[in-house]
């Protein structure tokens, strides 16, 4: 499957016009490593809410914590858009560093009771630790 | 680059796609030019966003169908 995927980008990737000149070839930048992580951290959020929603529905978790651990994913999801929106912009690395790390500061766990499903502490632990990967990212 | 916002419109069928990409970048660096790479995260910030905006849709729609 992993070759067949492969494959197929190779594929695609020739089916562009072709350039005039080839460019020179340069590392991975760090701008796409943060993008694919912000791209993580967009299905992660809505896959924790599908989660959240089902706890819910069998009972496993409070209408009141639901609402709690959704608010925060839609602050969250908010705060990745604003994050892919400054990777789009035509600045430098450094002002856009800057600027990431400005907003990854307002993004705290929410503060729930530790009794509440094993589930629903995975969603919330799996986003933090994609947050903080993307601090690691910025500031490496 | 039109097919570079159609493997990010694959990757929700193909899991890891984009990682694929990456590794692609890697093994193929005259693939990694600053041109690619700047389509490629527009691209993907433009699927992030996408996303993003789903995500805080569901929310709305729960919320209203149960509220506390």
């Amino acid at each position: 499957m992993r070759l067949a995927t492969l494959i197929l980008a190779l594929g695609l990737c020739s089916c562009g016009t072709p350039t005039a000149t080839t460019p020179s070839p340069v590392s991975n930048s760090p701008q796409s490593t943060v993008a694919l992580t912000a791209k993580t951290v967009a299905d992660s959020a809505q896959a924790g809410v599908k989660t959240v929603i089902a706890l819910r529905d069998q009972g496993k978790l409070s209408q009141a914590n639901t609402i709690t651990i959704e608010n925060w994913l839609g602050f969250v999801a908010t705060t990745d858009k604003q994050i892919s929106t400054i990777l789009a912009k035509n600045e430098t690395w450094a002002m856009q560093k800057t600027e990431i790390l400005s907003l990854l500061g307002t993004v705290t766990a929410p503060t729930l009771a530790t009794t509440i499903d094993s589930g629903a502490q995975v969603v919330i632990a799996q986003i933090m630790t994609l947050v903080n990967q993307i601090k690691v990212q910025v500031t490496a | 680059m039109p097919w570079l916002t159609l493997l990010l419109q694959l990757e929700p069928a193909i899991p890891g796609l984009i990682a694929d990409f990456k590794a692609l970048f890697a093994k193929h660096p005259a693939l990694a030019d600053p041109v690619a790479q700047t389509a490629f995260i527009t691209a993907l910030a433009q699927a992030s966003a996408s996303t993003d905006d789903a995500t805080l849709a569901l929310i709305k729609a729960d919320q209203a169908a149960h509220p506390q």
